[in-house]
């Protein structure tokens, strides 16, 4: 199968599942039933569609996730008829069921690695979600978690595009998360244009475009050099930036950051009802289905939530698409031997700006996701770890891989959270900086492991990693 | 420069910080020949050939490609034209397919632009097909048809300079600079690579081919030049430039003959 082929059969499953679910939407807000019955009866029709496709092309291996993913629909049923704290503990075993089952399924499959990611995704959603899930589910802050999950995921994508496919070491991906969530926030204060719903619009893609520019302007003259040079330059280059911040008062008021203009921030919420034909559709409907999962926190939380996904969906799809394509195979092939492609007839260079420059405008990407989230930044937010903190998703993801990027980013935070609270180990004798220094302890650990035992990380090729010169 | 000259050396000079590896060499290449460029290690081969690709910017001197003075142009403007090289010791792209390989070179393809790629234009949906049958046909025609969709990274040594070869080929040169094609490849191997290159030879492609191996540049090359010392030192038919008193200096410092294969047969 030839790559055109490949994407669009991929399209053309997304297209049919996405159209199906809207089908069955229409047709039971006609019989007139309720939201919740809704989103249970799209995700189920999504699910048997997608895994029918799978089934088609390796039945066996299949059938028991499809299974497994139904279970989960059910339990979602369940939890809504029930309408009790038990609910909250069945999502939690079908989750943590499909997250092991989908794990086990291990191959270099191609179209199991999104069941995969799947089922991390909903395992990642249940573990957080379910932390206290005797009780009631605190949607307020796992929607928090998400949103940054995703941010960091979509900032993970970006530095993957640049050293997963083009093999570039960029030790300074922060610097355009940066300059992207700046953008946002400043764009914001100026008000008039800014303000209005098409102003966030265009506010988003003036903050790629920015990092895009940036990256540009950074790698012209650092692109030539190799490996670690370019990382040192990269790191040097992201704390200039992060001191500028710092220290310049009048634009963006150093240390103490930017705020953004709380009146604003409906401004974003009102942006996505002015999508033509669906976009008050969207807002009601997000609204109801708040409404249906209790969720008390603010409407903008929500939104944003769901505009982050959205973000991280198109972001994927797109990235995932260049790579495939004759563009990406050319930028994987630099990757291996860029005086091979050279002596090719084809000129690396300006492949490397075009990645380097696409790389910066998918941070940028996660710094607006970021400045809408926080609705304030400061310097303090674009520390250089926030760099390798993406180096190891990437890793643990798998290299090369962007459902492997999207999965790190997933894993990292899974684990960040759930080691977060552990206030009553101050009765064991821990003081609070001993129990926040958990977190970091075990994801270093969890690193190491990866290392020794799967080195390839989750969605990496083995085969890939082991061929020798 | 004859007529029918493609690809010529004027007074080429490489100096690395005062190591002159190439030091004043001419030559020229006439359309269709099958030319074997031999001397002893260190005689400035490679660099020669880094210097007539692009690999590398002379001190001084010229390269003429057809009537252009192509000096000034980069590697792969030159890979382009159809003045391709293929490498001493093979450079595959290890994590891709062979074909992907061999696709990487394939010329004017839209869908290795940006928005050609994203968007899956006709044109480049047309291009890669094309380019697809082509990359098929020559995998066939160097014999690893059947490794396509294998990592090119899993090749045997032997296999890599085959695919190394195929991916020359897909940018239909004109001249054709191969670096030791035969080194370090067991003999069955190394015969299907000569017989590939006295085919591509009949069908009228310019080959220079670096070889150490002085039995096939008898064999199969109607010209040897021999460089010594960054230059040209002799210019001919193998087997009267075998005889030469000044090569076999060269070579041994006299008396045996490098038929032997002198010591370097292996590097």
């Amino acid at each position: 199968m030839t790559w055109h082929e490949a994407v669009e059969d991929q399209d053309r499953l997304l297209v049919s599942g996405v159209l199906l679910a809207f089908a069955l939407l229409a047709l039971l807000t006609w019989v007139g039933v309720s939201t919740g019955t809704l989103a249970l009866a799209g995700l189920a029709i999504v699910t048997l569609v997608v895994s029918q496709l799978e089934a088609r092309e390796d039945p066996g291996r299949v059938r028991w996730v499809w299974l497994a993913v139904l279970a989960l629909d059910a339990g979602f049923l369940y939890a809504w008829i029930a309408e009790t704290g038990l609910a909250g503990a069945v999502i939690f075993a079908l989750a943590v069921g499909i997250f092991v089952g989908g794990w086990r399924l291990e191959d270099h499959y191609e179209a199991n690695n999104w069941i995969r990611l799947g089922a991390l995704v909903l395992g990642t959603l249940v573990l957080l979600g379910g932390n206290n899930w005797a009780g009631e589910i605190p949607w307020q802050s796992l929607a928090f978690t998400l949103i940054t999950v995703f941010t960091f995921a979509v900032f993970a994508v970006g530095l993957n595009l640049e050293y997963g496919f083009g093999g570039l070491i960029n030790f300074g991906h922060v610097a355009f998360m940066a300059l992207g969530a700046y953008t946002i926030v400043l764009l914001a204060e100026l008000g008039g244009f800014w303000a209005t719903q098409l102003g966030v619009f265009v506010a988003f893609f003036a903050a790629m475009a920015v990092a895009a520019v940036a990256g540009l302007l950074l790698a012209l003259p650092a692109i030539r050099l190799r490996e670690d040079y370019l990382a040192i330059v990269t790191i040097a280059a992201a704390e200039i930036l992060r001191r500028v911040l710092l220290n310049e008062g009048e634009l963006t008021h150093g240390a103490h950051g930017v705020t953004l203009n709380s009146s604003r921030r409906p401004a974003v919420l009102e942006a996505v009802e002015t999508i033509p034909l669906l976009g008050g559709q969207l807002v009601s409907g997000l609204e109801s289905f708040a409404a249906f999962l209790d969720f008390t926190g603010s409407p903008y939380l929500m939104v944003l939530f769901f505009i982050a996904l959205a973000i991280t969906a198109v972001l994927l799809v797109l990235v995932e698409r260049l790579v495939e394509s004759p563009w990406g195979r050319v930028v994987e092939a630099i990757r291996e031997d860029e005086d091979a492609v050279r002596a090719l007839g084809v000129n690396p260079t300006v492949y490397k700006l075009q990645v380097f420059a696409l790389g910066s405008a998918v941070a940028a990407a996660a710094g607006a996701l970021w400045a809408w989230q926080l609705t304030f930044v400061v310097p303090g937010h674009f520390e250089p770890l926030r760099t390798f903190w993406a180096w190891m998703m990437i890793v643990i993801g798998g290299v090369a891989n962007n459902k492997g990027a999207i999965a790190g980013a997933f894993l990292f935070w899974t684990i960040w959270s759930l080691t977060r609270g552990l206030g009553f180990l101050t009765t064991y004798g821990l003081d609070g900086s001993q129990i926040a220094a958990i977190s970091p302890m075990v994801l270093g650990l969890m690193f190491v492991a990866f290392m020794l035992v799967k080195p390839e990380g989750l969605f990496g090729d083995k085969e890939e990693l082991e061929l020798v010169d | 420069m004859s007529t029918d000259t493609v690809l010529e050396a004027r007074d080429l000079h490489k100096d690395f910080g005062g190591v002159n590896a190439v030091d004043g060499a001419s030559f020229e290449l006439d359309a269709g020949e099958f030319v074997g460029l031999i001397g002893p290690n260190g005689a400035g081969k490679t660099t020669m050939f880094n210097l007539l690709a692009g690999s590398l910017d002379p001190t001084s001197g010229t390269v003429m490609y057809r009537e252009d003075d192509v000096t000034a142009w980069s590697a792969n403007k030159r890979a382009r034209a159809g003045l391709v090289r293929t490498f001493q010791i093979p450079r595959p792209f290890r994590r891709l397919t062979v074909r992907e390989n061999t696709m990487v070179a394939g010329p004017d393809h839209p869908g290795e632009g940006f928005v050609h790629g994203l968007f899956i234009t006709p044109r480049s949906r047309n291009r890669e097909i094309e380019l697809q049958e082509k990359a098929h046909e020559i995998l066939d025609f160097v014999g690893l048809d059947d490794k396509h969709d294998t990592l090119a990274g899993h090749l045997s040594g032997g296999q890599r300079k085959l695919l190394e070869i195929g991916r020359a080929l897909m940018l239909d040169p004109e001249v054709l600079l191969l670096d030791e094609p035969m080194a370090g490849v067991n003999p069955t191997l190394g015969e299907q690579i000569i017989d590939r290159l006295k085919e591509l030879h009949e069908r009228g492609m310019t080959l220079c081919v670096v070889e150490h191996d002085m039995d096939f540049v008898l064999a199969h090359c109607p010209r040897a030049i021999v460089m010594v010392q960054g230059q040209v030192l002799v210019d001919g038919p193998p087997s009267e430039v075998l005889e030469d008193p000044r090569v076999l200096e060269a070579y041994l410092g006299g008396g045996q003959a490098p038929t032997e294969r002198g010591g370097d047969a292996s590097a």
